[in-house]
């Protein structure tokens, strides 16, 4: 049942495939049974030569030579029909599965490991692109194949056919329980091998740390063991799996001989020519190699569905609510937040009751520990979460009811880690706005002080190489470049040189003076002149204003920032 | 000029099959016994199948009942010797080959334990994980072919050979014909076949592309969001799943034609080896079950040459992948220097570098030029300037992660190339930027630092680095699995287990690089703590990119494209109103 649900699900994508899918099932069916025929024939011909009949030879050899051109025309037909919609399926289901993670909500991409989703799907879809075509040229192809012959040596002979496949049910079976075990040991074996694997990952990825302690036989030791482990897990479950494979051969064996010793005695008492046993063995035979191991199809097909039902899981993943279609401002009122309250996990607040209004042309800063909500903040506003209580505005429409890409037009973001797309550091910059000209991303390029770097090499291992401090100033040059009403910058200055940090003020003050913008801080340092603090402890605002005043309050803030002045001095 | 490349690449590819063929050395009975039976299996079975045929149409034919039961005894026997020796001897050959894929990781492993790290750098840029993986699964693959499973190209070419010289032995005329017309079959096959491959290559790049658009996407998915770019980066991946598409296509037309072909050319030989055969009967030169024996086997000769032709390319790919391999293993490992000299503790200068140079062997600079410096026993320096500046080099070069171009780098009053490496490796403590912790327990990451230390001086370290309240709040205190990579720990708790590390280890000088970037707060204070606790009584260098973590250092260094620009006290630097005071002032 599992097997027909998944067939369906698939299909619900590639219903205008489907009459392609019928005309190629056509084309097979007639193609098999030519062929079907022509190895009748081949017995006829037999026949007609034992019975030195060579008038009936000739009209016999003719008529094959016809039946033959006429399959190789189906031939063709059916192999290319068949690849090709493999390949439609392949690429529609490619496509359809990457929308679908663009498209994931903020939530589920929280939840679960980013480089274990991109090593699922990657892994996963790959996989399953290599089962659709095994599924499409040899599982499909094989059904087929099997059914038509069988057919036709019913046609043959019912009597030997009955006896001849009598045994196949029961090989069947036997395979069925025999294949279970093996599968299962076959999955112990892949987890030992994942296991050494991850071993020498994570050795790998500290080599340095390693190296520098001169732990390296300690190391070793311990990889030696793991791979040790591995082996002997391999042995045992090679030898068991052996243990089973006679009974292969057997059951690759003993439909054949059946046959040929009944066949045989058949022809002996006069009820069948030894044409049409010749026949019926080219026909049995293929009929028994199409469907192949039993096990190994049983095994392909619950590997199938496990893999589909994978990437079904991602096709179900919950998407970023886009419900919203409100596409213009209201007022001039940048952000407002009323009363919100946000937790990613329940009886876990985040965020619990905070309410804040930000003006036009604002600077705003956002300092607290860490873990006291101020990135979620940031993500809220970005319509990334939805709060469980309360309302955000932006520009006076309520965050749910704006279109989501039209709101985040609205808005240009620096993100914590840096990350840029595979290119030059232009192409990067360039992506901030579609629209923009080539002196305006230069600009901003020489506002973050990279234009002296080569910018139209790509960036990373074989091209230029960028430290920490540079990512980071191309991800503000970007933001700049976007030009937005609302700068959001996600801790903007930490981890970042002295240089670094230097140039990205000096380019947001060049750049985004009128905007409104939302910084979050951890040096208290770089925001002695921001127009207004919000200093957050616990997902609440415990004080609001400028450094000065809450300096003067002698709260938290003060605190936060002595404690920092008493690291450094 | 062409006919010399060809000769050198298959020296090449002997050579590799001739180192490959020692690693199994040590399994060579199981090896030996795995290859023969394996190499006979697809014959035994080939052949097995038209005796088969061959027999019982011969009892057919004389319609002899006393011959059925013989016939059947003899396949019977057959049979049952099939399926007694080949599955021990596969059996036999999955174990060997499971025994010498462990075998080469370990070597693997080893040679990158025990390589420079230079090199490894140099060799495998970037993820030398998946770039080893994909090299060791080549190579195995080469171990594997041999031995593992029917379709190994010395089993086929061992078929070949057998089914050309059964057929020509039962019949001269029609084993010939046979042979001839599977010859012109393959060359019909390798003209097709060639173009093919590229095409094929083409659409693997692609999709590694396409798969590589996943990851960048998803890692990215922020930012595209923000800056709406998610409907050009679908456009561009069904771009990419469209190109696939269309080359897919295009070899789907051409592989269909191939196999029209290959089909045709079969049924012709299969049709005129009977015709010719049932001709040859009539003139009674030869029985019907003979004919069909001849038939049958023929039709295999075709399919086993052209997968020969499949695998020996294949085998290339291999060939390649164990040639990096072994080039890998080839790898300078430096052998251990002699110890000539003992590090003098009291000696005026901790460290002490004259004219060294030193370019990374990708640049066209060199990152240090004829540079100097030295370093007190027992004071503590800092290194300020702009990122790309040298000073992680620096460090590096003092661990002799990569060797100097020339020069000369002292340490406690002799020549470092005095010291064995062990020697050097022993003079100092790091702590790098990123606190790696490895997938095990704390204690397993802290005594990496020394593992002949007592339980007390564990306890000690974990007390120095201020772990000892947050491991005793731990249900299973310093037994606590990290997790892979340290994730089940927060970063300034990795940071502290790392300095533990150090604090254990002892060593007379520090290295310290960034180590109080990226951290609230209210961790870093209680990391600084720890810090300055190990900073006591050891010469000590630290890289921070925030100058006000180095204002008490004895000395500051500015360091400006691999050169020493402003030195002295934060005040003095401060006062002389130079690059310092310019990026204190940023």
């Amino acid at each position: 049942m599992r097997f027909i649900h998944t067939i369906r699900r698939f299909m619900s994508i590639n219903k205008d495939y489907l009459p392609a899918f019928y005309l190629t099932l056509g084309f097979l069916l007639v193609n098999q049974g030519l062929v079907a025929y022509i190895n009748y024939t081949i017995g006829n011909l037999t026949d007609s030569i034992t019975a030195a009949n060579l008038t009936a030879f000739g009209t016999q050899l003719l008529l094959l030579a016809a039946v033959q051109l006429l399959h190789l025309a189906t031939e063709y037909q059916v192999n290319y029909r068949v690849n090709h919609l493999s390949e439609c399926f392949v690429k529609r289901l490619r496509i359809h599965t990457y929308k679908k993670i663009t498209n994931a909500s903020m939530k589920w991409l929280d939840e679960n490991q980013l480089g274990d989703i991109i090593s699922r799907i990657n892994g996963d879809l790959n996989a399953l692109v290599n089962q659709i075509n095994t599924f499409m040229t040899w599982q499909l192809a094989g059904l087929i194949t099997f059914v038509v012959y069988t057919a036709a040596c019913f046609f043959i002979h019912v009597k030997l056919s009955l006896v001849s496949f009598g045994i196949v049910p029961v090989l069947a079976i036997l395979q069925f329980l025999t294949g279970r075990p093996i599968a299962k040991l076959c999955e112990k074996r892949s987890a030992a091998e994942g296991q050494a694997n991850s071993v020498f990952v994570d050795l790998i990825g500290g080599l340095g740390i390693i190296k520098s302690f001169r732990s390296e036989q300690h190391f070793s030791q311990k990889y030696n063991r793991q791979v040790d482990k591995t082996v002997a897990a391999n042995v045992k479950s090679f030898s068991l799996e052996f243990l089973m494979y006679p009974l292969q051969i057997l059951m690759g064996y003993l439909p054949n001989i059946i046959t040929l010793v009944f066949g045989s005695y058949l022809v002996i008492n006069g009820e069948l020519s030894i044409g049409m046993l010749f026949s019926y063995i080219l026909l049995s035979t293929s009929a028994m190699d199409s469907i192949g191991s039993l096990s190994w199809q049983v095994r392909n097909i619950y590997d199938t569905i496990g893999i589909s039902e994978r990437i079904f899981g991602i096709w179900d993943i919950e998407e970023e609510n886009t419900d919203g279609r409100l596409i213009t401002k209201a007022t001039d009122i940048p952000v407002t937040f009323e009363h919100i309250q946000f937790s990613y996990r329940p009886e876990q607040p985040v965020i619990s009751n905070i309410s804040f209004t930000v003006r036009p042309g604002e600077h705003i800063a956002i300092v607290g520990a860490s873990g006291s909500g101020k990135s979620t903040v940031m993500k809220l506003l970005s319509g990334f979460y939805t709060a469980d209580a309360g309302t955000i505005f932006v520009f006076g429409n309520r965050l749910e009811d704006w279109d989501k890409e039209r709101l985040r037009e609205h808005i240009s973001y620096v993100g914590q880690d840096s990350f840029l797309f595979p290119g030059s550091i232009y192409s990067n910059v360039a992506l901030g706005s579609q629209h923009a000209s080539e002196e305006q991303i230069l600009a901003c390029i020489r506002a973050v002080g990279l234009d002296n770097l080569d910018l139209h090499t790509p960036t990373g291992e074989r091209g230029v190489l960028l430290s920490g401090g540079q990512k980071q100033r191309i991800c503000v040059a970007r933001a700049l470049l976007k030009d937005a009403d609302i700068l959001l910058m996600d801790e903007p200055t930490s981890a970042l040189d002295t240089e670094s940090e230097y140039y990205v003020q000096q380019a947001v003050k060049e750049f985004a003076a009128e905007r409104t913008c939302i910084t979050i801080a951890h040096r208290l340092s770089t925001i002695l002149h921001t127009d207004r603090i919000l200093c957050m402890k616990d997902g609440q605002i415990v004080e609001t204003g400028s450094h000065a005043e809450l300096m003067e309050r002698g709260g938290v803030y003060k605190q936060l920032y002595l404690k920092q002045q008493n690291e450094f001095a | 000029m062409e006919k010399n490349e060809k000769q050198t690449r298959w020296n090449e590819t002997f050579s590799i099959l001739g180192r490959m063929w020692n690693m199994v050395h040590q399994y060579r009975f199981r090896f030996y016994a795995g290859f023969i039976t394996g190499s006979t299996s697809v014959f035994y079975f080939r052949f097995l199948e038209s005796f088969l045929v061959q027999e019982f149409t011969e009892v057919c034919v004389s319609g002899n009942q006393e011959m059925l039961k013989q016939s059947l005894i003899l396949v019977c026997g057959m049979v049952l010797f099939g399926m007694l020796v080949y599955p021990v001897s596969f059996g036999m050959i999955y174990t060997t080959y499971s025994l010498i894929a462990g075998a080469i990781k370990k070597q693997i492993f080893h040679k990158t334990m025990y390589t420079r790290l230079d090199y490894l750098e140099s060799k495998y840029s970037g993820e030398l994980v998946t770039k080893i993986t994909a090299d060791y699964n080549d190579a195995i693959q080469l171990v594997a072919y041999p031995v593992v499973g029917q379709g190994n190209p010395f089993s086929l070419v061992f078929a070949i050979l057998m089914i050309a010289i059964v057929i020509l032995v039962k019949s001269p005329i029609l084993g010939g014909i046979s042979i001839v017309l599977t010859g012109i079959s393959l060359i019909i096959v390798q003209y097709m076949i060639i173009p093919l491959r590229d095409k094929e290559k083409k659409t693997k790049e692609i999709s590694q592309q396409a798969a590589q658009r996943i990851v960048d996407s998803l890692s990215g998915t922020m930012v595209s969001r923000m800056f709406g770019l998610n409907a050009m980066l679908t456009e561009q991946y069904e771009k990419d799943t469209d190109a696939i598409y269309q080359n897919n296509l295009l070899l789907i037309r051409k592989k269909s034609l191939l196999t029209l072909l290959v089909d045709t050319q079969s049924f012709i030989s299969f049709t005129c080896v009977c015709a010719i055969g049932l001709f040859l009967y009539t003139k009674n030169m030869i029985s019907i079950p003979t004919v069909l024996f001849i038939s049958l086997l023929q039709m295999s000769l075709g399919t086993y040459v052209r997968q020969l032709s499949d695998k020996l390319s294949e085998m290339q790919k291999y060939i390649v992948g164990a040639r990096r391999l072994f080039e890998f293993f080839d790898a300078p490992e430096e052998p251990e220097r002699p110890v000539q000299a003992k590090p003098d503790y009291q000696s005026d200068n901790a460290i002490e570098i004259t004219n060294m140079c030193f370019h990374y062997p990708e640049a066209a600079k060199n990152q240090f030029q004829q540079f100097s410096m030295s370093v007190q026993t027992g004071e503590k320096i800092g290194i300020a300037g702009s990122s790309g500046s040298g000073k992680s080099t620096l460090m590096k070069l003092l661990m002799e992660f990569h060797p100097i171009d020339s020069g000369q780098i002292s340490l406690f009053g002799n020549n470092m190339q005095h010291y064995s490496q062990g020697q050097v490796q022993e003079l100092f403590s790091y702590v790098p930027q990123e606190h790696y912790l490895f997938d095990g327990t704390i204690r397993e990451n802290i005594v990496l630092g020394n593992t002949s230390a007592t339980e007390q001086d564990i306890q000690n370290a974990v007390a120095n680095a201020y772990l000892s309240d947050f491991i005793d709040s731990l249900p299973d205190g310093m037994d606590t699995r990290v997790g892979e990579r340290g994730c089940l720990l927060s970063g300034g708790q990795c940071q502290r287990v790392a300095i533990a590390r150090a604090f254990l280890k002892n060593a007379p000088i520090l290295l310290l690089d960034e180590a109080t970037s990226a951290l609230d707060s209210q961790s870093e204070e209680i990391v600084q703590k720890a810090l300055n606790r190990l900073m006591e009584n050891r010469t000590s260098i630290i890289i921070a990119h925030r100058l006000s973590t180095i204002q008490d250092m004895d000395r500051i260094l500015v360091l400006e494209q691999g050169e020493i620009t402003e030195m002295g006290t934060h005040e003095e630097l401060i006062a002389k109103k130079g690059r310092y005071y310019q990026l204190s002032n940023m």
